[in-house]
């Protein structure tokens, strides 16, 4: 398949993604509604915690307004968990067959499937961080020197969320409530990622046991790069870790989804 | 160019399924020392199916019928023999052969449904890359042929089941396939909607001379449609023939189904 055919099959399926979302509109005002909320509520629990300090685990109390609305954009930004679910329901009532029928590669498919839903979250956040800049505490919310380290450690996150996705999709060839997983993927992204509270507030075991897994890199990382504590070379050094973990799991999704297929053809297709 | 479009030879599926009885007991027996059953889905099968043919596949619930049709289509692996859909081994889905079949199963949607068929559309012409504009004259001739096109800017799951299965059959003949298998399109609809899209189906294979293999329940629409029929009961081959061979089809049907079963 030639570069333009590709752009214009994966572009058509991002589009198509892209207008299935809109036509659920009050999602996006429950979204806005609820990252309120979230805002409001994870400010008020931080001030209790600094309680007067200036630092607390080396967050300086000027950066937690800044902390706590990139967490959520990172968080709400890389989620998939709806398509997950989607993708496992079609293995289990057998209607993933089409991507069998047609000459699909699934993967393009559903990273288009992801990008297309993600365009409204993503210019929803980016509304959200100009209007906030505007008030004082924010102003160091994505200073415009942080935006480039930022914009690319998130985008090593996505693809490396889209792999982690990827694979509970796979693994429901085997697993008839594989969902389950993509509930406990939202939870050590939530609690271990350092994008709910700073990795070093954590039990050190447990940041050192942490670094052995993706999650900091899809949380600790972006959010580092935006409010620009990361130390000399540490970009380079995390993009090296991303990079390295995406393509261990290209290769072992390759290999689940061969095998997957086969199991899937046993019971029936 | 061949002029057989499938051949199978001695053809079988077999299926493994674990098998308990009820009761908590026999739950947790089966989860350390599980049983298995084997299935024959389907056994022996052998035919050719010439180009431009329609066929009707009937049996009852169970009989194998797509289990063949999903084999032919490519999403089962035949536990042995040898199925060829123009010369190609169809569990090895190689694109120049997806290219060349359609599939419409009527229990199952290919349409996004939440937005207008069109869209869909669009995809399938990326998808099976076809040039636009050829891809943009096949939609207004299908659409005018099945009489859809007031249909197809409406979101699909405002439209009802006949005007929907009419899409689904017209998605699957977009990309312009040699082959179309249909399992069971007619189900569900009522009796005017499914004599319209037989007489779709008997149009299309006229203008285009499209193979088509067609499983159904309903054996009007073997006899309006086919110009052939293949009876399976319990995986095996009970009856190959033309439907005129079949005096009264119904009766003969049914006597083929249960007795030599």
């Amino acid at each position: 398949m030639s570069l333009r055919a590709y752009l214009r099959a994966y572009g058509q399926v991002l589009r198509n993604a892209l207008a299935t979302d809109m036509e659920y509109r009050t999602s996006y005002m429950i979204l806005v509604f609820s990252s309120a909320v979230t805002i409001i509520m994870e400010l008020a629990l931080f001030r209790q915690v600094y309680d007067g300090r200036s630092e607390v685990g080396g967050l300086a109390v000027e950066l937690v307004p800044s902390f706590v609305v990139l967490g959520i954009l990172i968080r709400s930004g890389s989620a998939l968990w709806g398509l997950v679910y989607e993708a496992i329901d079609q293995i289990r009532d057998g209607s993933f067959r089409r991507f069998l029928l047609q000459p699909i590669h699934y993967p393009s498919y559903f990273w288009a499937q992801a990008i297309g839903p993600k365009l409204p979250t993503w210019t929803l956040g980016l509304i959200l961080v100009l209007v906030l800049k505007q008030f004082p505490d924010f102003r160091n919310l994505l200073p415009l020197g942080h935006l480039a380290p930022f914009l690319g450690a998130l985008a090593l996150t996505f693809f490396l969320m889209w792999q982690l996705y990827l694979m509970i999709v796979y693994l429901g060839f085997w697993i008839e409530e594989a969902q389950f997983l993509s509930t406990a993927i939202n939870v050590g992204v939530g609690v271990f990622s350092g994008s709910l509270v700073p990795l070093a507030w954590l039990p050190p075991g447990l940041v050192t046991f942490l670094k052995f897994t993706p999650f900091p890199l899809v949380g600790d990382f972006p959010m580092r790069a935006a409010l620009g504590t990361l130390a000399a070379g540490e970009w380079k050094q995390l993009a090296i870790q991303s990079i390295a973990w995406i393509a261990a799991m290209c290769v072992i999704n390759g290999v689940l989804k061969a095998r997957g297929l086969k199991t899937y053809e046993a019971f029936g297709g | 160019m061949s002029d057989i479009a499938l051949l199978c030879q001695s053809l079988t599926r077999e299926f493994t399924r674990s098998t308990r009885e009820p009761g908590l007991k026999a739950a947790l027996r089966a989860f350390f020392r599980p049983t298995y059953v084997t299935k024959r889905a389907v056994a022996d099968l052998n035919f050719e199916i010439p180009r431009g043919t329609i066929v009707g596949l009937v049996g009852a619930n169970g009989a194998g019928k797509t289990t063949f049709l999903k084999m032919a289509a490519g999403l089962l692996h035949p536990s042995s023999g040898r199925i060829e859909v123009f010369g190609y081994k169809p569990f090895e889905r190689r694109p120049e052969f997806q290219r060349k079949i359609g599939m419409v199963m009527g229990q199952k949607s290919q349409l996004w449904i939440d937005i207008p068929a069109s869209e869909t559309f669009e995809l399938l012409g990326a998808v099976y890359q076809v040039p636009a504009d050829l891809h943009r004259a096949r939609i207004k001739e299908l659409a005018e042929l099945f009489q859809v096109t007031e249909h197809l800017g409406v979101q699909v799951r405002r439209l009802s089941l006949g005007e929907r299965m009419k899409l689904e059959v017209m998605a699957a003949l977009l990309h312009d396939p040699e082959i179309l298998f249909l399992d069971e399109p007619t189900i569900g609809l009522d009796v005017v909607a499914k004599a319209k899209l037989r007489e779709l189906i008997r149009d299309y294979n006229r203008r285009k001379r499209t193979t088509i293999i067609l499983s159904s329940h309903d054996m009007d629409d073997i006899a309006e449609v086919c110009d052939r029929l293949i009876i399976i009961s319990k995986g095996q081959l009970k009856f190959d023939g033309t439907v005129s061979e079949i005096a009264n089809l119904r009766t003969h049907v049914f006597d083929l189904i249960e007795e030599r079963a």
